[in-house]
């Protein structure tokens, strides 16, 4: 007998006034959205009240897509061990996915490590993608001045930029390089130019089986532009930026991960994400690796390499650390310090 | 999950080095990746003073001032290192010139 698949969850995110609402009304109203838990922080905020039918068990009720929304004023874990072991029991109709609305000043981190580190949520659900909502009108004034949603957007696996209908395009296209200068690897959306919404922010992810070689191409074609693209240059001591790690040497995974752990332990709530492929020693196939702050997902084998260029390459968002730090240290504990001697002097932090 | 990827995932065993590479098979060869494992994470331990090191089938952490505290996982290295060590463990620290 097999075990259940492990039911995705998808976080959405977005800074307060977002769009957050409108794209969950929207998602839930696409062809896919039948058969979705909604578990929300305040279900008075939601205004889904054109789609409820009748209430449940608890705080759920039945939408009349079939969806289930359930409200959840504190406790995720609890509320989503509750409506798992519901649908278990036939007591809400069964779900094949979870959608969870964060409030608008939430670190999604915190709600990955529920997910991941609980004895029992790990063994019936599995973190799907981090989605963020940006505004398209303020989206650019929020990201000066307000840290929760720069890291938000940083952290984010999908980015959407919401209320384009109402903004310049001038505005919209600054918006989108602000973006894409603070996390290179996530898909920048429009909902009103997205054909597949749903399938652009739910439909893969890097952890489903059929869809997590596509986004590992994705990720490295994020570093190949990154390599090529602007040097590093100065952050300010406290700014949100990224940099790509790369090494032609396979890469002893002992090693890294000793380092790694060493890295995020130390700084994880300045690491906002780590993603990328590692040559590892003695692997016929590379290594991906996932990790969002102190938290680093299991790392997974893939049978052959996305593309021809078989070098180790990591993509980092990071806050407030220097790229040469990172990048010296770990040469220097790989066993590559002429590498990271080259590095000196080059002008970066 | 394969035996190298524990290292991470917080399996109690991540030192034995099962899994990848050579080292996956044999009581020596084990025993000598223990060995590289523990020597690893010295190398980051070193500026706080305090070192790892196998005692029977644990893991003990010893401190310059003779503190000692038995680990498991290789998370849990990084804290009790930082609760007996003369310094918190800074992997960055290796970048300085």
């Amino acid at each position: 007998m097999t075990a259940p698949a492990r039911v995705p969850v998808t976080v959405l995110t977005g800074y307060l006034g977002s769009g957050k609402t409108t794209l969950l009304q929207r998602l839930l109203q696409a062809e896919g959205g039948a058969g979705t838990a909604v578990l929300i922080n305040e279900f008075g905020e939601i205004g889904l009240d054109h789609l409820l039918v009748r209430p449940m068990a608890g705080a759920a009720v039945l939408l009349q897509n079939g969806c289930i929304c359930c409200s959840v004023r504190s406790d995720l874990r609890s509320g989503l061990r509750g409506l798992i072991d519901a649908r278990d029991k036939g007591e809400v109709p069964t779900f094949e996915r979870v959608l969870v609305e964060t409030t608008g000043l939430a670190d999604p981190v915190p709600i990955v490590q529920t997910l991941t580190m609980d004895p029992m949520l790990r063994h019936h659900a599995r973190l799907a993608n981090l989605v963020a909502t940006v505004d398209g009108r303020n989206g650019l004034d929020q990201l000066a001045h307000q840290p929760e949603a720069v890291r938000q957007a940083a952290t984010a696996d999908r980015l959407v930029i919401t209320k384009t209908d109402l903004a310049p395009a001038e505005e919209i296209a600054a918006l989108r390089q602000r973006l894409a200068q603070l996390n290179p690897l996530a898909p920048i959306i429009d909902p009103h130019a997205c054909g597949d919404l749903w399938g652009a922010l739910l439909g893969s992810d890097a952890f489903d089986p059929l869809s997590k070689t596509a986004e590992v191409r994705h990720w490295l074609a994020a570093a190949d532009e990154h390599t090529h693209g602007p040097a590093d240059g100065a952050h300010r001591h406290d700014a949100v930026h990224s940099f790509v790690f790369r090494t032609a040497h396979s890469v002893d995974w002992a090693a890294f991960a000793v380092w790694l752990s060493a890295l995020v332990h130390r700084h994880g709530g300045k690491v906002l994400r780590i993603k990328g492929l590692l040559n590892v020693e003695g692997s016929p196939g590379p290594v991906v690796l996932n990790a969002v702050q102190h938290f680093v997902h299991q790392p997974y084998h893939l049978a052959e390499w996305p593309d021809a260029d078989m070098s180790s390459r990591l993509v980092f968002i990071v806050q407030g650390l220097g790229a040469q730090r990172i990048r010296g240290s770990l040469l220097q504990f790989l066993g590559s310090p002429a590498d990271a001697a080259a590095m000196a002097g080059s002008g970066e932090r | 999950m394969c035996g190298a990827c524990g290292i991470l995932a917080g399996a109690p065993d991540w030192v034995e080095g099962a899994g990848v590479g050579p080292g996956a098979e044999g009581g020596a060869a084990r025993l000598m990746e223990r060995q590289r494992r523990i020597a690893l994470v010295n190398r980051l331990l070193a500026p706080s003073g305090v070192h790892l090191r196998a005692f029977g089938g644990r893991l003990v952490l010893q401190s310059a001032t003779g503190r000692t505290k038995i680990v498991t996982e290789l998370a849990h290295v990084w804290r009790a290192a930082d609760e007996i060590g003369r310094r918190p463990v800074d992997p960055l620290e290796l970048a300085r010139p």
